[in-house]
């Protein structure tokens, strides 16, 4: 199993820096929660689209947002549902179908839905996990909290390999006849197996010198040519998002 | 000069060493041979300070280095002094990439940014990992994995290098320029082992035993020559024509994997070894003849009938390399028990594979709970069996055991194995998978 | 040993507990008899609350979830998830504590942790206006399924692994 979204590339997305592109996705996604126009509902759904679409492709943009369609679906299916008392724009034999109110608060919730989700998805496609906790640090979240995502982003896959080879071998044992897997032994070997590496893994931070004083300091991110333009431009399409609206 | 007098006992557990004593002069490679359980990782720990520490148990004595007691010193600041790579790799491995994992150490040493980047580049070109700076973790191989642990500690480079059983799982090659490795290297080197290897002979200086009360003479390394029987039955289950396709890394240069098996046979009660380079396939095939995976064409037959992968499973016992993948009940008996067989022959096989009906398997050291797999297929008689790298971690006349009990029972079994001197001690013919194809050498 | 920093243990148990809920919200899947599958998210929310206490559970139960619905690629979930789990698994260990003998305890445990994920999911994600009230109503009946299973299962583990390992009670926060 694969922890990591990243998709190799070297467009303008996956040059900019962890730190104003951090930034920017914050800013984006409160933007997208501030909108108060037809027109601002468009920009949020599409504008992050795009970016995707020219940093990963067209292929994987489709990907990411064919996973939303079914939800996106499901609640334009609910406008008839909504402010049902409001200004009537389409009736079938007397029974209200949409309201100007009701369409606009579904269109609202599908645009902030669908922008969030592909600001969110765009920084785990252009960037490495690795990198975004480098990022994160870069704004001193705690040492210990960074590195405990660090050691997350191993045990995930780790624990995924170690269940389907527990699967594997219970069905190996499994008498004639059956199929399957029994899912509790399976569920409590993979716990027990978690657990045991508890001490283990804290031991082997303390044996490779965690809690020692004078860590090295020097291990931050170096700034990229057009630092400070990134973090213009980072800046400014959120910002001047939030103040059209 | 090391100089130590160490007690420990678990938690709940009986006294593991009493008094034990040795002493490793400066600058010695010492090899310390000793069967499974005795306690030669529980040492490991010790001296690193991995043990008791979150663990629990309770130590005594001292461990002098240079007249200065390194078992009273927190872990974190023995690191300079001591390091060790633990026999299963997946227990030390802390982060998602390569990078990480080796440099957090030196990060922690305090060092600058350039020597950080002069040691992991050198010790990662020592091990031949250059390529894979970037590649996650996730993706190597237990081979690979083992090389990157030693890539960290070389990189770290304390006073004392303790290498617990580290010549497993790396292929012959590996084997070959680890000991040379440890032969040019100009530090105390305590490499624990549960058989000598051939490659062994030009590292170490001294091969010794562990004993009650500290290190005693090995009483020999000469690998006996065993006599096992084979009997041959008319069971035959044949590979045909099989073609396994693997989608190998997802961020490196490798692409797609695939491994070809014109042909190939074995008999009931017959014995046949299997050798390879790592990641040559060895696995892979052995999950596809056993139903854990899916081949991409071909067929695997037993008696003329082809076999669905859901009868594989039923017909072909796969004994994997990391013996806790296969365990998961509270203790010895109940996995035996599982099995359905009798109490009969539970307690045959309990004797047979000097085994405590009561130990809880969690607790159970790497190489007994390879004693345990192994016994726990064997009740479930299964018409054949794929031992993968089971020698390793084993003393040779445990493993000769194991395989002459599978033998004697009409099990047909593959062998496989990096060690040379295992490939020719057995009867049977011999196989080889090179450049992605499998034939008979 | 009483007096040493434990730090590095507690970020380790963090740090595992928090992949085993999410490898078990994104692995573990088991068929549901109304159709469709049922994930183990709960489950392990609550075996970690059993096993470690309120506050590991809080943490790993939060962060697990959280993590899973980043990498299953449902970002847009991940605080929404974080702030429901994080308070289920923080009330069932409080709740329901270490004993689990106590088959009162056990069922106010379960009872909270059904409650906590049903009303949560609808109450925030129409809060943060995330979906519409009635679409958020319809999701209901699969929470409550899904979280009352996960509340059964999550005690079975965790006597199971009790009895499986007998250091779990030596792995303390």
């Amino acid at each position: 199993m694969n922890v990591s979204s990243y998709i190799y590339g070297t467009s303008f997305y996956h040059r900019f820096d962890i730190r104003p592109k951090l930034v920017s996705t914050l800013l984006f996604c409160a933007a997208a929660f501030l909108m108060e126009s037809y027109i601002g509902f468009m920009v949020v759904l599409v504008l992050p689209l795009a970016v995707m679409a020219a940093s990963v492709g067209a292929r994987e943009t489709w990907r990411c947002w064919s996973r939303l369609l079914p939800l996106f679906l499901i609640l334009l299916a609910f406008i008839p549902l909504q402010a049902r008392d409001g200004d009537v724009l389409v009736s079938i034999n007397g029974f209200a179908v949409a309201t100007r109110e009701g369409v606009w608060m579904v269109v609202r919730i599908v645009s902030r839905l669908g922008g969030i989700s592909c600001a969110l998805m765009l920084l785990l496609l252009t960037e490495r996990n690795e990198n975004i906790i480098r990022g994160l640090r870069a704004f001193h979240i705690p040492y210990a909290a960074a590195l405990t995502a660090s050691m997350i982003l191993r045990f995930i896959p780790y624990l995924g390999m170690l269940f389907s080879a527990i699967r594997d071998s219970m069905s190996l044992r499994l008498e004639e006849g059956k199929r399957g897997y029994p899912v509790l032994p399976s569920i409590t070997a993979l716990a027990v197996a978690a657990i045991r590496m508890i001490p283990e893994t804290a031991a082997s931070l303390e044996e490779r010198g965690f809690g020692r004083k004078g860590r090295s300091t020097d291990d931050r991110l170096p700034r990229p040519r057009g630092y400070f333009l990134q973090w213009l431009i980072g800046a400014i399409i959120p910002i001047s998002l939030l103040i059209v609206r | 000069m090391l100089d130590a007098e160490i007690s420990f006992s678990y938690e709940k557990g009986p006294k593991v060493f009493d008094h034990f004593r040795f002493r490793v002069s400066s600058g010695e490679k010492l090899l310390v041979i000793a069967p499974p359980g005795s306690g030669k990782t529980t040492l490991a720990k010790l001296l690193t300070g991995a043990l008791p520490s979150y663990s629990g148990g309770n130590s005594d004595g001292y461990a002098r280095l240079d007249s200065m007691d390194i078992l009273s010193m927190p872990a974190a600041l023995r690191m300079e002094r001591v390091g060790r790579v633990s026999q299963n790799t997946d227990e030390m491995l802390l982060f998602s990439s390569v990078m990480e994992e080796i440099s957090f150490p030196l990060v922690n040493l305090g060092l600058d940014a350039e020597e950080r980047e002069r040691r992991i580049s050198d010790s990662l070109s020592l091990f031949g990992l250059e390529r894979y700076r970037d590649v996650s973790t996730s993706e190597l191989s237990g081979g690979e994995k083992r090389r990157l642990m030693l890539a960290v500690l070389f990189a770290v480079d304390p006073d004392i290098y303790i290498l617990d059983e580290s010549f497993d799982e790396l292929s012959p090659l590996w084997r070959e320029r680890l000991a040379a490795i440890i032969r040019d290297l100009d530090r105390t080197v305590i490499a624990f082992g549960s058989h000598v290897l051939k490659e062994y002979d030009e590292a170490f200086s001294k091969v010794i035993a562990l004993g009650r009360d500290g290190l005693v003479p090995c009483p020999s390394a000469v690998l006996p020559s065993p006599c096992i029987p084979e009997r041959h039955g008319s069971s035959l289950l044949t590979v045909d024509d099989l073609m396994i396709e693997r989608s190998h890394r997802s961020s490196g240069d490798l692409g797609t994997f695939r491994l070809i098996v014109p042909h190939f046979g074995i008999r009931s009660g017959e014995c046949a070894v299997l050798l390879g380079e790592n990641g040559s396939g060895k696995s892979t095939l052995s999950r596809v003849m056993c139903g854990l995976l899916e081949e991409r064409k071909g067929q695997v037959i037993l008696d003329g009938a082809r076999l669905s992968c859901r009868e594989r499973r039923h017909s072909v016992a796969y004994l994997m390399q990391n013996p806790y993948e296969e365990l998961f009940l509270p203790t010895v008996l109940d996995e035996l028990r599982s099995t359905g067989a009798s109490a009969d022959s539970i307690d045959k096989v309990l004797g047979l594979f000097h085994l405590d009906g009561n130990e809880y398997v969690q607790e159970m050291s790497y190489g007994r709970a390879k004693m345990l797999q192994a016994a726990l297929f064997l009740l479930l008689e299964r018409p054949f069996a794929i031992f993968d790298e089971m020698d390793s971690a084993l003393p040779y006349d445990c493993f000769l055991a194991v395989l002459e009990a599978y033998l004697g029972k009409g099990t047909g079994v593959l062998v496989i194995t990096h060690d040379t001197r295992i490939a020719s001690a057995i009867p049977g013919r011999r196989m080889m998978i090179e450049e992605g194809c499998l034939h008979e050498c | 040993m009483a007096e040493r920093n434990r730090t590095a243990l507690r970020i380790s148990l963090v740090a595992v507990m928090t992949a085993v809920v999410a490898v078990f919200t994104l692995i573990i899947r088991i068929p549901s008899p109304i159709g469709g599958y049922i994930s183990l998210c709960d489950a392990a929310v609550t075996f970690v609350s059993y096993a470690f206490g309120p506050l590991t559970g809080l943490i790993a139960g939060g962060l697990g979830s959280a993590f899973a619905d980043l990498i299953g690629g449902f970002p847009q979930w991940a605080l929404v998830s974080f702030i429901v789990h994080g308070a289920e698994a923080l009330l069932v260990g409080i709740i329901a504590g270490k004993d689990i003998s106590s088959v009162l305890r056990r069922v106010v445990g379960a009872v909270i942790a059904v409650l906590i994920v049903s009303g949560g999911y609808l109450l925030l994600t129409t809060l943060f206006g995330l979906t519409v009230f009635s679409e958020a109503l319809l999701e209901v009946p699969g929470n409550i399924a899904q979280s009352a299973v996960g509340s059964v299962v999550g005690l079975l583990l965790y006597s199971a692994v009790r009895k499986a390992y007998r250091g779990l009670d030596a792995i303390r926060w």
